[in-house]
């Protein structure tokens, strides 16, 4: 009796280990869901990039898996925190490549992804940069990844022309030492120049400083029409009253390439900003899909606000769900090779995972359009884009200029 | 190149201000337990939030927010040193010096799971965040009272190291601690004294941190480092010396902006203390061999 309630006991624990390996098979073959992994900085000084990718997550989940989810399978999105921190960053890409075994991977951003990318690259990882403009990713993409975010290369040009057209010639440059923040200025300040303006000033910040008076001091002193800027919130806190107490803080208009426009920048600095004239730019929804992810993200987040972020990353998970279903495998290298085939151009248009789906199951040929752009990537895997550039009116970030596609490259040709 | 202006010194001054509140406290410490304590960074952390949680949380006057920090970093110091470094009192520097990095670590993570990653400003009132101009330098309310603070603080501790019998067990017992145990000083008694005085040095240098810039969670682990430079500057163990190393660290770190990118202000900083050490090893008024 003993005997045969234990050979029962060990098959049923068999068939137990069996059912739970065919449940989850991360990104193999078989038919539970599919993982992707969600690598982004959920907390941290930049968690608010996470916080909008998250949105985007949930909103383009509702859709893929509503309808099924690609090969009848259901999305998992399987988030791992970079911290705001390289380190972290490493952490959570060594956890989805070889503990999760995902199917795909998003994330992170401009701060960590060179902490990663080649190892994502390694791994023949089907790859999706949802929210990082560094300019360096413009030629480093390489062969798995793509980027759906305007490159910093474009902001460039769009804060440099926006400043021209706005009528200023001379300019100064105030960044904090971070890796992202000074490859944009270096980015900025080439456009700049190239362009004919003038340097007044180029200060940068160090961060955990008992003072920053003797920097708001060089910008008094200067005193130049208008800066452009980008810091971290911890630096932006002890340098804006430095310079508020200088007394010179309206009449300087701060152009942010990035970074500013969050709660977390805003709960920083405090009242201060709003004895700034603080403008930034922020890439334009202009994607055909932009008012069904509009309708989407009210239904399903009814208590958040879309912000920059959001929609990027909708698109990118979208574009990933397409591109497993037109594969018709979670093969990676199959995967990889159909996210340029459906996100177009050259397909029939589609705007979401729902329609789209139909489409490639019918074999017609697609062209995804996102809520946030077309997501028509170039040979070198990035995406061009249009902008607007809002102002701080003391309550929230109004637009005042746009700059399409058009304007960028004809600013770029002069230059 | 920026010229030559009264305004740098000034500053100069105000930064070494913070980092002397900060670093006379660190240096105290250091002094009677003889090991340096990177955990010390935490307690200042703790003072930053402290007075954040009560002047802008429970809406405590600031004036009255910071002596209830100084109390509760004070009475969080000597806990630490009870529970943690007491114990292990008769191990040697480097054991109590990797203790006092754990012990960092795990509070700096402690502070991040309570407050979360956000960075905070403390609101200060309209008389300290005002600016006035002194001449050719505009400063803030904040900064005067900073360096007011300093001014004090020293006096006191200069009439509590020289008039009190415990200021005088304390300069004992930093000097030698096997005589000063023989002629009947209570060293636990010593140490306790220190450690309260040192948390309440902390909240206060975290709070004037806090009223100058900003405060986040791990504030604490980056600050030490400019905290130690100036206590090492200075000779580890001489509240007078961490007084003096602040004035270097702070003076090098605003004066350097008139020669270099403002972004290489903290390698400034340390590059002083490279030099200190290299022209004087023990610091400006350290003993040889303290630690």
């Amino acid at each position: 009796m003993v005997k045969t309630l234990l050979v029962a006991g060990v098959a049923l624990l068999v068939l137990a280990l069996a059912a739970a390996c065919g449940d989850d098979d991360g990104g193999g073959g078989g038919g539970g869901d599919i993982q992707v992994g969600i690598l982004y900085p959920f907390t941290g000084d930049i968690s608010h990039a996470g916080a909008g990718v998250g949105n985007g997550v949930t909103v383009a989940l509702d859709d893929i898996n509503g309808a099924g989810g690609p090969l009848g399978r259901q999305i998992n999105d399987i988030r791992e925190d970079t911290r705001s921190l390289s380190e972290g960053a490493i952490e959570g890409a060594s956890k989805l490549i070889n503990v999760d075994d995902v199917t795909a991977m998003m994330g992170p951003t401009s701060r960590t992804i060179f902490s990663v990318l080649e190892r994502i690259q390694q791994a023949g990882m089907p790859h999706v940069i949802a929210v990082a403009g560094s300019g360096d990713l413009d030629t480093t993409l390489g062969t798995t990844s793509f980027r759906n975010f305007p490159s910093d290369t474009l902001v460039g040009a769009v804060l440099v022309k926006t400043a021209q057209d706005m009528g200023f010639t001379e300019a100064g440059f105030v960044f904090d030492l971070g890796e992202s923040a000074q490859g944009v200025k270096a980015l900025v300040k080439k456009a700049w120049e190239d362009a004919g303006g003038t340097t007044t000033l180029d200060i940068d910040l160090a961060v955990d400083q008992p003072s920053y008076s003797s920097e708001a001091l060089q910008v008094a002193n200067e005193s130049p029409p208008i800066i452009f800027s980008q810091m971290d919130p911890d630096t932006a806190a002890g340098f804006f009253p430095a310079v508020e107490a200088q007394g010179v803080l309206p009449d300087i208009t701060f152009f942010f390439a990035g970074g500013a426009d969050n709660d977390l920048f805003l709960e920083a600095v405090g009242d201060t900003f709003d004895e700034m004239k603080s403008i930034t730019q922020r890439p334009s929804r202009v994607g055909q899909g932009k008012d069904i992810y509009d309708a989407d993200f009210a239904r399903l987040l009814p208590s958040e606000e879309s912000g920059t972020f959001d929609p990027f990353a909708r698109d990118a998970l979208i574009v990933i769900a397409l591109a497993i279903e037109a594969a018709g495998s979670t093969d990676k290298a199959a995967v990889v090779a159909a996210i340029p085939d459906v996100a177009g151009p050259g397909g029939e248009v589609c705007l979401t995972f729902a329609t789209c789906v139909e489409l490639i199951r019918d074999g017609t040929a697609i062209d995804f359009e996102g809520a946030a752009n077309g997501m028509n990537f170039d040979e070198t895997g990035n995406v061009t884009g249009s902008f607007n550039i809002v102002e701080w009116d003391g309550a929230d970030w109004a637009i005042i200029r746009e700059l399409s596609e058009d304007d960028l490259a004809q600013f770029q040709a002069q230059n | 190149m920026p010229e030559f202006e009264v305004a740098y010194i000034v500053f100069g001054l105000i930064s070494a201000s913070v980092i002397a509140v900060m670093g006379i406290g660190l240096t105290l410490q250091a002094g009677i337990s003889r090991f340096f304590n990177i955990s010390y960074g935490e307690l200042v952390t703790l003072g930053a939030f402290s007075t954040y949680t009560f002047s802008v949380t429970w809406a405590f006057p600031l004036f009255l927010a910071i002596p209830v920090t100084c109390v509760v970093v004070a009475v969080a110091s000597v806990g630490l040193n009870w529970t943690v470094f007491r114990p292990m009192r008769n191990s040697n520097a480097w054991v109590l010096l990797i203790a006092s990095l754990g012990v960092s670590f795990f509070l700096s993570n402690l502070f991040f799971a309570q407050w979360g990653s956000r960075v905070r400003r403390l609101d200060v009132p309209d008389f300290l965040s005002d600016s006035h101009k002194i001449g050719d330098v505009v400063i803030t309310g904040t900064d005067m009272m900073i360096v007011a603070a300093v001014i004090i603080i020293s006096m006191l501790l200069y009439l509590m190291l020289q008039r009190t019998g415990v200021g005088k067990a304390m300069r004992a017992t930093a000097d030698d601690p096997g005589l000063a145990a023989v002629t009947g000083i209570n060293p636990e008694k010593v140490s306790f004294y220190t450690w309260l005085l040192a948390g309440a040095l902390a909240g206060l240098g975290g709070t004037f941190f806090a009223m100058t810039g900003f405060l986040e969670p791990q504030m604490g682990t980056r600050i030490i480092l400019l905290i130690g430079a100036s206590v090492v500057v200075g000779g580890v163990g001489n509240p007078w010396g961490a007084l003096a190393g602040a004035f270097v660290v702070g003076m090098s770190m605003e004066l350097s902006v008139m020669f270099i990118n403002p972004g290489l202000k903290l390698a400034v900083a340390f590059a002083a203390l490279v030099i200190a050490l290299l022209i004087r090893p023990q610091g400006i008024l350290g003993q040889k061999g303290f630690l």
